[in-house]
């Protein structure tokens, strides 16, 4: 695992404002995550940790703070520089899926393929590898609304890892699950996590947390306790 | 949203296709009479003059030598009328135009003989009193087969018919198989005293060049006629578009007016369009959510949408001239001419349809682009 900072987010501040209220989301975040590292942030509804993903994940941009990507300042970015980055080094998985359901295994892989700016590659042949990598290799022209809600979690980080993402954003990634299926899960982002990919995951289940290497508790909208799990590898 | 827009596109490509059918339909029957593109007709009397007026003759055969002579003109032929006559044959009679030709008049307007032959140069040079009757005077006069060789009374004097021209059909109210044609020189001598044509029917070589042949033939025209820069021409130069302008010209204001209509119920299925674009968004939130979250710009996201706008159009357009060509199949017997579905009524059509369906989806396509995918996805 490399120690240079993958993701820097010094003193991050996220409000919300609307003319009748401001909410204040994040009071103030510090937090540095390594390349290849497997980061598990927990914390009750409301605490923030889905807006930290965002930022993340650059979905969002904190309303002050600064953000160094590979030692780069992103916070500034305009909305076609991060459409850029998103589609080239972040891959993420929701708990609602949020599949194409008309649309094929394939094409739903292809998604992220369509925005991709760079010289022309052949995805199929790695959607085709990476669906067989899951056991979906049956499954790869049946539409998303034939498939099991497992099945379809494991459509979406084949989606979510399709161009070659540095790091997996996963919200709640089990949490539409039933144990079998979310345990599948988890063993994939094991194997996914062993090849160097950084993973950065929010879940409420400490079974699942402490497959991570450190685990950050949020309240009130900041870090309130770093766990540096025993478990992973 | 595809029938709203269909339906418009029915109802332009009807109308547009009726009016071009009935100016094809004209077209082709000024063609029939030799009166194509490639041809023009000079009339004796001043532009302003709504009638042909007899005292105000001004073509000379000097005029038609000339005119023959000039660069592009494939051939002429002069003519002289002056009113209708009644043809008699025993207790038999009939009113009819008698005109008098040159000996190309029926080959310069495409017009066989059904039996005999035209009057040729010979008969036009001894002034014979010789006769070529339609086929309407040939069924009035003697309601038998052959007529060749009878003799017929017209003002008093006994021509001999050597030929019927073949059966051309109306032209409107104007049934032109009721003609008689004989030579302009015994015309002259026997039926009205004169040493001028009435018209003169130009065949150009090629259309193209009919301004340049018409400025020419004016030119020699008014030096013949001595005319001062200053004096109005003794004489027309009609165009077989200028006919067609004139008859259509009626149907024209109608034509436009459904049009406009029809082209207001276009933008009304481009407001639908665009409220049931900017609820299909609505729907497809998460999807365009995602396609952010994976790198879709906002400028992705307006193309996608533009396009799917300008696709409902397209095939609008599609279903739409589809249903116009085959009612124009299915009602073309109830109609005097052809509904004339052209390429001018399909790229119309489809242009105009295309543009509607994709200037309609940019204000939805502008919405989608600013959705915030960590709003939605939350």
């Amino acid at each position: 695992m490399s120690n240079s900072p993958f993701i820097q987010l010094i003193d991050i501040k996220k409000s919300f404002i609307t003319p009748k209220v401001r909410t204040d989301v994040l009071m103030g975040v510090n937090l540095s995550i390594n390349k290849g590292e497997y980061l598990s942030i927990m914390a009750p509804s409301g605490m923030g940790k889905t807006t930290l993903m965002h930022i993340i994940g650059l979905l969002d941009l904190p309303t002050t703070g600064k953000y160094l990507l590979n030692n780069k300042n992103v916070s500034h970015l305009n909305d076609n520089q991060l459409s850029l980055l998103r589609n080239t080094v972040f891959g993420f998985v929701f708990q609602q899926f949020f599949l194409i359901e008309q649309a094929t295994v394939m094409d739903n892989v292809l998604l992220p393929t369509m925005y991709y700016k760079g010289s022309k590659k052949d995805f199929s042949h790695r959607a085709q590898y990476l669906l067989e990598k899951l056991n979906l290799q049956d499954r790869m022209y049946y539409k998303a609304n034939e498939l099991s809600g497992g099945q379809k979690q494991r459509v979406a980080i084949v989606r979510a890892l399709i161009n070659d993402a540095q790091c997996l954003l996963a919200d709640e990634p089990t949490g539409n699950l039933d144990t079998a299926s979310s345990l599948e899960v988890m063993d994939i982002f094991d194997n996914i996590h062993s090849l160097g990919t950084t993973i950065v995951m929010v879940t409420h289940d400490m079974q699942m947390a402490k497959r991570s290497d450190r685990i950050i508790e949020m309240k009130d909208g900041v870090i309130s306790n770093i766990i540096e799990s025993t478990i992973s590898s | 949203m595809v029938v709203s827009v269909t339906i418009s596109i029915i109802v332009i490509s009807s109308v547009y296709s009726i009016g071009s059918g009935a100016a094809h339909k004209l077209e082709t029957i000024m063609k029939n009479f030799g009166f194509g593109a490639d041809a023009i007709i000079i009339i004796s009397g001043p532009p302003i003059s709504k009638h042909f007026n007899v005292k105000q003759l001004s073509l000379t055969d000097q005029d038609a030598d000339d005119i023959k002579m000039v660069n592009g003109v494939s051939g002429t032929s002069a003519g002289i009328f002056f009113k209708e006559y009644n043809l008699k044959y025993k207790s038999n009679i009939i009113l009819t135009g008698v005109q008098g030709g040159q000996s190309n008049w029926a080959k310069v307007r495409h017009w066989g003989v059904s039996q005999g032959r035209f009057f040729d140069r010979n008969d036009v040079i001894k002034r014979l009193k010789v006769c070529v009757i339609g086929a309407t005077v040939a069924k009035q006069l003697f309601n038998t087969k052959s007529v060749f060789g009878r003799f017929i009374n017209i003002n008093n004097h006994y021509f001999k018919i050597i030929g019927v021209l073949s059966k051309k059909g109306a032209l409107g109210k104007f049934d032109v198989d009721n003609i008689a044609i004989i030579p302009y020189t015994t015309f002259r001598t026997l039926l009205y005293h004169t040493r001028y044509f009435a018209y003169i029917k130009v065949d150009v070589k090629d259309g193209s060049n009919m301004n340049s042949v018409i400025k020419t033939i004016t030119y020699i025209l008014r030096k013949n006629h001595n005319l001062h820069k200053d004096r109005i021409s003794d004489f027309k130069i009609i165009k077989p578009s200028q006919i067609i302008e004139a008859v259509t010209k009626a149907n024209y204001a109608l034509t436009m007016f459904l049009v406009i209509i029809a082209g207001i119920s276009m933008i009304v299925s481009g407001v639908v369009i665009m409220n049931m674009m900017l609820s299909y968004i609505e729907k497809k939130k998460y999807e365009i959510a995602v396609k952010k979250s994976f790198g879709a710009t906002r400028k992705d996201i307006i193309k996608e949408i533009a396009l799917t706008g300008s696709l409902i159009g397209l095939i609008s357009a599609i279903i739409g001239l589809v249903i116009t060509f085959s009612i124009s199949l299915s009602i073309g017997g109830l109609l005097p001419f052809d509904m004339y579905v052209g390429p001018r009524v399909v790229l119309f059509s489809t242009f105009f349809s295309l543009l509607i369906g994709f200037l309609f989806s940019l204000v939805p396509a502008y919405r989608a682009s600013k959705i915030q995918p960590a709003r939605i996805l939350s």
